[in-house]
């Protein structure tokens, strides 16, 4: 078990040195001069003035070199269209993306589990229509029509919650859905066909004809069986969990880590986009390593190989 | 051929999603021949025509008054089109790819190309598109290409642990005592083999990398005018959603329905394949 958790931990860390060179290599072949979008009216001069400033004047492989020893200091540098530093603003900005991102984990879970049971339960009945019915649905809807459509209900007709910008905690909850939903659906499904599964094996016809309760059954074999399925969809579905906190901050203006790396990306802004890359993707492979560790260790037949 | 026919008789689910789909893919092939209107007209007359209000112009028309009707079909082409081929092409790559790694498993080239893909699955995908999108001009092929990025590790993985358990199996065994070369035995034998446990995986991508093309366009990355896809005729009502809501709302509803079928038809292949879901 631990030589497994160290070669993937080794993994996890080769991935995102690469991902910090490929992105930065990347960002710098993109057309577009950053001094040129900060001073639209500048004469060249000025323009080569600012460059020099930016750094953005030396080879790349110059500019990467320098960048990693600034980020061994844990100086993520500077960026000069906010005049502030990147790791301050990246600071800044999650507490409100991990917000979205709890607010739609616990959404789902709970929802979808809840759900998935029923369905389970009532398996072949109008009800597990309805449900299995929701969560196909949900699937197929575009993430940012789901969007338009809960603004439009939401926040247009009803008027029950703010759909733009930050103005307390109901500001959350809009765009937590619009991510929440589509997880839903794939818990429901993953829930649902898991214990339908399971109830057809033998230890849970055991656990039946010993007479224990069904609820008991359900909760200390079904469930506990389902839960290691439920963890590698989780792991799964994190692209769907990254990719929705940047459509949904990005339709709801919502200010928090996802907006400003799409907002600094429209606008060359180098080093903030690279910062808040090098964030998002580390916060990506270091769930998708636990929960990869996590699930080998709680299923036996996995730690062998 | 008999045996097929019944199961999509008496599945109602698998069969709405083939019909779905099946009257998608004939709009698509025949848009240029039942498109009422050139979608490009805009008639100023007709501006902001609300659906269903004159029979002529049966879902409306735009801010411009061009036939919303029109404008969807070419959409459905177009869409239709990029994610079915941005799906083979991930399926061709990530296929050959996993299927050389499994062969070639524990060796150096599977360690090499699997850390690769890795890397690609650490790239949120939308970061990706933004970037590979600003480097290279929005076109049909290179939406294809981007799009195909998001998919293609997946069919690599699949098809790589797929393989490296049909390898040890005995008609591989038999297949070489016969002296089939590595070559044969991958796309002759194992590739074979694998094409049915893939195929349910390919309908859910083709729903989700319509999803995906039409985001782009959506946030003005994607397809720009005058190509029209269902992101675009989207994005082009965006800008009247509080008073025009049928603007997004059509085109939206339409894709809805295209990913829904299928969605129908993957899953249920996916339980079909999956005898353990059968019960």
């Amino acid at each position: 078990m631990f030589t497994i958790s160290l070669k993937r931990i080794l993994q996890g860390a080769l991935v995102i040195v690469c991902v910090t060179f490929i992105s930065f290599m990347l960002l710098r072949i993109i057309p577009g001069d950053p001094a040129r979008t900060m001073a639209p009216n500048a004469t060249e001069e000025q323009l080569q003035e600012i460059r020099n400033q930016m750094g953005v004047n030396e080879t790349k492989l110059v500019q990467f070199q320098k960048y990693i020893s600034d980020l061994f200091d844990g100086n993520l540098g500077y960026s000069y269209f906010n005049n502030d530093s990147v790791s301050h603003l990246i600071i800044k900005s999650i507490p409100k993306t991990m917000l979205l991102v709890i607010n739609s984990l616990v959404f789902s879970l709970a929802a979808g589990i809840l759900l998935g049971v029923i369905a389970a339960m009532n398996s072949k009945s109008a009800l597990d229509d309805i449900i299995s019915g929701f969560a196909i649905l949900m699937q197929s809807t575009p993430n940012y029509f789901l969007a338009t459509i809960l603004i439009m209900i939401f926040g247009v007709k009803l008027k029950m919650f703010p759909v733009m910008g930050y103005k307390g905690y109901s500001s959350t909850i809009l765009p937590s859905l619009m991510i929440a939903l589509p997880i839903t659906a794939a818990v429901i499904k993953n829930i649902r066909s898991s214990l339908m599964e399971g109830y057809g094996q033998d230890f849970i016809k055991a656990a039946h004809a010993r007479g224990i309760h069904s609820y008991r059954v359900l909760t200390r074999y079904g469930l506990r069986s389902a839960l290691i399925s439920l963890l590698n969809l989780i792991g799964n579905q994190m692209a769907v969990l990254v990719g929705g906190i940047f459509v949904a901050e990005w339709i709801f203006s919502y200010p928090g880590l996802g907006l400003e790396t799409l907002n600094a990306l429209f606008r060359r802004d180098y080093l903030m986009t690279q910062g808040a890359i090098l964030v998002i993707s580390s916060f990506f492979i270091i769930v998708t390593m636990i929960i990869d560790l996590s699930y080998t260790y709680l299923d036996p037949r996995l730690r062998k190989s | 051929m008999k045996k097929s026919v019944k199961y999509i008789c008496e599945n109602k689910v698998f069969s709405i999603g083939i019909f779905i789909v099946s009257i998608s893919v004939f709009i698509a092939i025949f848009a240029p021949w039942i498109v009422p209107y050139n979608p490009a007209d805009a008639v100023p007359k007709i501006r902001m025509l609300h659906p269903f209000r004159d029979a002529s112009h049966i879902l409306g028309a735009d801010y411009l008054g061009r036939d919303m009707l029109s404008r969807i079909i070419y959409g459905i082409r177009i869409s239709l089109l990029i994610s079915v081929a941005s799906v083979l092409l991930s399926m061709a790559v990530g296929g050959i790819i996993g299927l050389l790694c499994g062969l070639n498993y524990p060796g150096p080239f599977d360690t090499v190309l699997m850390r690769i893909t890795d890397i690609q699955i650490g790239f949120p995908f939308i970061v990706v598109a933004i970037i590979a999108l600003s480097l290279v001009e929005a076109t049909i092929p290179s939406v294809i290409i981007v799009l195909s990025l998001a998919t293609w590790p997946a069919y690599a993985r699949n098809v790589r642990s797929s393989t490296m358990s049909q390898k040890e199996t005995d008609y591989v065994a038999a297949a070489r005592i016969m002296g089939a070369k590595n070559g044969r035995i991958a796309f002759r034998y194992i590739g074979r083999n694998l094409l049915p446990t893939i195929l349910p995986t390919v309908s859910l991508d083709i729903a989700g990398t319509m999803i995906s093309e039409s985001l782009l366009s959506y946030i003005n990355l994607g397809l720009n005018p005058p190509i029209i896809s269902l992101g675009n005729i989207m994005a082009d009502g965006a800008s009247y959603i509080s008073t025009e809501w049928w603007l997004t709302g059509v085109p939206g509803v339409v894709i809805l329905l295209i990913v829904l079928g299928f969605n129908f038809i993957g899953d249920n292949l996916q339980r079909k394949v999956d005898p353990l879901l059968n019960k």
